[in-house]
């Protein structure tokens, strides 16, 4: 937000996507009001126009992406990388027919597999084959894909004129340094992935990535990638792959590792996994990449998941630090699962009584994070400049409670005994060794009555990031006190040294930026052929209504819905209850608690500013009801809500009551990529109540 | 001399009210009943589909002519060199006369029911010991330690800017002698302290 303000200061001009004016929208010099789900259209008609005009920087798509590596189409139709025996990409040189072969995984493409420097072309000669094959760049294949998608085509599902679409893609295309935003969350509709991909492919198309004003790889994740090539060149092992693998290569580490049942004690892979295999071979739509996800849940509950012909229950589980009955879609789903009889324990660590929490065999207190030294040293998640940082208790615990991490030991030693095994996964997650951990252990054991697994672990991470950076404990503790963070390295040098990718591949599969994606291109080669598995930036059309084109009439009574966050309320549950921001929500009661409804509309249902609204789902049946907020801040086709509200547990005095939960609107419907869920992907009908 | 004023620029608020979270711990405002010393206007401007949203932050503008000052029977409301305007809480005997002649409308009332909750609400650290009418006081406790207002230090978008308008060198009181930033009803001859910076361009 800070640099969002700055940028603003300095001149920037900001263009906002959104059916609804957000708080980013109210600050941009252009609101463009696009109806939900046909994002992915208007980008389309950008990316379609930049590419077909030139609105591109050449010589970083020649150099570091794979825009020039060449394709066939096999007999299937299938785009095919044209590689050689051994797998290496090949492209045509500048200007002529030569085909040229590069190394397998590379920063930059000017340098062929013998270290001969050359330029690759972005189009070669459309009449070219090789091996008997006509072959095509990535770059002319992508754009073929792209013919269809004009801005007067956008113009129709956005509802934003074409002429708008073309300036603002020339206005983009012509600014230097030019960022798109790609929004918030993983959810929203079926073809949000490739929406993330194709926002990803416009920005890599403005050469715009780790530089200044365009995206910053974050600090931590390139000194994660630098540290795990230095690893690969010199042939190591990578110690504690989990915390110290970077991009694609930690993705395909954790598919690995949680898709393979000797990775556990009982053998059996996760059940996401096992649910999507069975899934799969029972010729029912399946999630390819089903990690992190609840897919399979109900079902392993229900005892319908089965592994090698045996039952794979569910039958206890831990919820930490998160809030599913009131978070996740829908909150009957949780509500029937954590309530189910084959669900024997269900156990909470929270900070306060979540709604969650109220379904709780067990509720297990924590410490908030002011009361509460971190357990480990961590890198400065997303900030640009590279540095440590830590969290220090600001007043000591006020209630009964507990650590994490001594919690999870003491649960270990009650469910299975295996602490040494629990130890040892310490030890691939964190990289904190067990043996001085239990070392440290036995000294703050003496010191802290609780909490003394919490303290052991701090010790060590201490000892470990400060012999990192040739610094004492006691120093890195200092300055971290003082500041808050220790400061290794400044963007600017981390970008001059180690730029992804100008200066040293991306944690790809091929080390460049890939338009043409190397894991969706295995996906689909693995039989997964819906349009989301596209490895080329394609069109996905949000279905709303089952058959129905988005830009059709709705009824007098129906609308889209779409939903954000407000800025006082977070998704966790520890300012829930706070009376300070609460009294804040109170002050805006009607914007922040309210249905934001058009007015036109409004008026033709019969609905009046403040008016109990009852608001039915008409692809699930789900209903519930809200207040009318009418403003001209939304789209006449759409219907919005902060969804921070909504909270049932009577114990959340402060906060019970208030507001409309959309997790009583939104069904439980996925994507097929990762089971992103399509929590918009539907019409909700409106009535007076 | 030192001049205390505040500059908003509107085209960085972003709505987030962190200032009137940060205020009302610092002040110890009771915001059991929704009553702040800062807060930010929400608001739906223009015409038919030429709509806006703007987030409008509003305190007490300190005003070098202030007319609660000049109405209030008791002395209570006094001004410093500095141009911080107060409230001697002893003095005030709670007319709200001050609270009427306010344009701007900063002033709310604490009552003997609020200074009790507000002792269950702050525990220990609560400082009122009477009830007045209350209003924003530039954080002067912070001044005199260095610090910024407590809306100013939390504002994310940095929209909120601290300044002394006697100190040329400062660039926030330049950004008020360039006129780009402008008080509001200056026409009341008030002479506020509190400057905005526009955020509605012509456009078209």
């Amino acid at each position: 937000m800070v640099r969002f303000a700055q940028g603003r200061k300095n001149g920037a001009k900001v263009v906002a996507l959104d059916p609804r004016r957000s708080e980013t929208a109210a600050k941009a010099d252009e609101w463009l009001a696009i109806r939900p789900g046909t994002d992915l259209a208007f980008l389309l008609a950008m990316m379609r126009i930049m590419m077909e005009e030139g609105y591109y920087d050449a010589t970083f798509l020649k150099r570091h992406t794979n825009m020039p590596f060449l394709l066939y189409r096999d007999e299937a139709g299938e785009w095919q990388p044209l590689t050689d025996s051994e797998g290496r990409p090949r492209v045509v040189a500048e200007g002529t027919r030569d085909v040229i072969t590069l190394k397998k995984f590379s920063h930059d493409n000017r340098e062929n597999d013998e270290g001969r420097i050359f330029c690759p072309e972005l189009q070669p000669p459309a009449d070219l084959t090789v091996d008997g094959k006509r072959v095509k760049s990535v770059f002319q294949a992508q754009l073929e894909e792209l013919e269809h998608y004009t801005p007067e085509w956008a113009a129709v599902s956005t509802g934003i004129d074409a002429e708008t679409i073309r300036r603002i893609a020339r206005e983009f295309g012509t600014s230097r340094p030019a960022i798109i935003d790609p929004g918030w969350h993983g959810a929203r509709f079926g073809n949000i992935m490739m929406l993330r991909r194709v926002q990803a492919m416009i920005q890599a198309l403005t050469g715009g990535i780790d530089t200044i004003g365009g995206w910053i790889q974050a600090a931590e994740y390139r000194h994660k990638a630098h540290e795990m090539f230095k690893a690969y060149e010199a042939g190591h092992e990578i110690a504690a792959p989990m915390a110290n693998l970077a991009g694609m290569h930690f993705a395909k580490m954790v598919i690995g590792a949680v898709s393979n049942g000797d990775n556990f004690d009982h053998g059996k892979p996760g059940w996401t996994w096992a649910w999507s295999q069975q899934q799969q071979a029972a010729g029912e739509q399946n999630i390819a990449l089903p990690v992190m996800t609840d897919t399979g849940f109900r079902e392993s509950i229900e005892g319908k998941v089965e592994w090698q012909g045996e039952p794979y229950l569910t039958r206890a589980v831990i919820i930490n630090a998160a809030n599913p009955v009131r978070h996740y879609y829908p909150d009957s789903y949780w509500k029937e699962c954590l309530s189910h009889p084959n669900m024997e324990l269900v156990i909470a660590v929270d900070v306060l009584p979540s709604d969650t929490a109220a379904y709780a065999d067990v509720i297990l207190p924590n410490t908030t994070y002011l009361e509460r030294d971190e357990p480990m040293v961590y890198g400065n998640g997303v900030n640009q400049d590279l540095a440590l940082t830590t969290r220090y208790a600001a007043i000591p615990p006020l209630y009964d409670t507990e650590e994490t991490p001594d919690i999870l030991y003491k649960l270990t030693e009650i469910v299975s005994g295996n602490t040494e095994g629990f130890l040892d996964w310490i030890e691939t997650l964190t990289g904190l060794p067990k043996v001085p951990l239990k070392q440290a252990w036995v000294e703050t054991r003496k010191i802290h009555e609780k909490g003394s697994f919490l303290a052991a672990s701090r010790r060590v991470a201490f000892e470990g990031a400060a012999a990192k950076i040739h610094r004492t404990a006691a120093e890195l503790d200092s300055v971290m006190r003082d500041r808050g963070v220790y400061n290794e390295a400044d963007k600017v040098e981390l970008i001059n040294r180690w730029g992804m990718p100008r200066k040293m591949p991306v944690p790809t599969d091929s080390g460049r930026i890939e338009f043409f994606s190397g894991l969706f291109h295995s996906l689909r080669s693995a039989g997964q052929k819906a349009p989301n598995f596209s490895p080329l930036a394609t069109y996905i059309a949000a279905e709303c209504r089952t058959g129905r084109k988005m830009h059709e009439p709705l009824a007098e009574d129906e609308f889209y819905f779409t939903y954000g966050k407000t800025p006082t309320v977070s998704h966790a549950s520890t300012n829930s209850n706070n009376p300070v921001l609460a009294a804040v929500n109170d002050f805006k009661s009607d914007i922040y608690k309210r249905v934001w409804i058009h007015p036109q509309r409004a008026e033709a249902l019969g609905i009046g500013q403040g008016d109990r609204i009852r608001l039915t789902n008409n692809l699930s049946q789900q209903t519930t009801e809200g207040d009318a907020h009418l403003t001209r801040l939304i789209r006449p086709d759409t219907l919005f809500i902060y969804s921070s509200f909504g909270v049932e547990n009577p114990a959340l005095s402060q906060t019970q009551g208030e507001g409309t939960a959309t997790n009583k609107l939104i069904p439980y419907q996925v994507e097929p990529v990762v089971a992103g869920f399509k929590s918009q992907e539907f019409t909700l009908r409106v009535q007076k109540a | 001399m030192t001049h205390y004023a505040m500059v908003i620029d509107l085209n960085t608020c972003v709505g987030c009210n962190a200032c009137m979270a940060a205020c009302a711990m610092e002040n110890q405002t009771p915001v059991w009943k929704s009553s702040w010393r800062t807060y930010v206007h929400d608001k739906e401007i223009g015409n038919g589909s030429d709509v806006h949203r703007r987030f409008f932050p509003r305190l007490c503008n300190h005003c070098d002519n202030p007319p609660c000052m000049s109405v209030c029977p008791t002395g209570a409301t006094y001004k410093l060199d500095n141009g911080i305007v107060l409230v001697d809480e002893e003095r005030c005997m709670g007319c709200r006369a001050c609270a009427m002649a306010c344009p701007y409308d900063a002033r709310r009332s604490v009552t003997y029911e609020d200074v009790e909750r507000g002792r269950e609400f702050y525990g220990e650290a609560y400082r009122r010991q009477h009830p007045s009418v209350d209003k924003c006081t530039f954080c002067e406790h912070r001044l005199k330690e260095g610090l910024e207002p407590a809306c100013v230090e939390t504002c994310v978008g940095s929209a909120r800017m601290f300044c002394d308008l006697d100190n040329p060198e400062d660039p926030v009181s330049q950004l008020v002698a360039s006129g780009v930033a402008r008080p509001l009803m200056p026409h009341l001859g008030t002479r506020p302290n509190i400057y905005y910076i526009d955020d509605l361009k012509r456009r078209g």
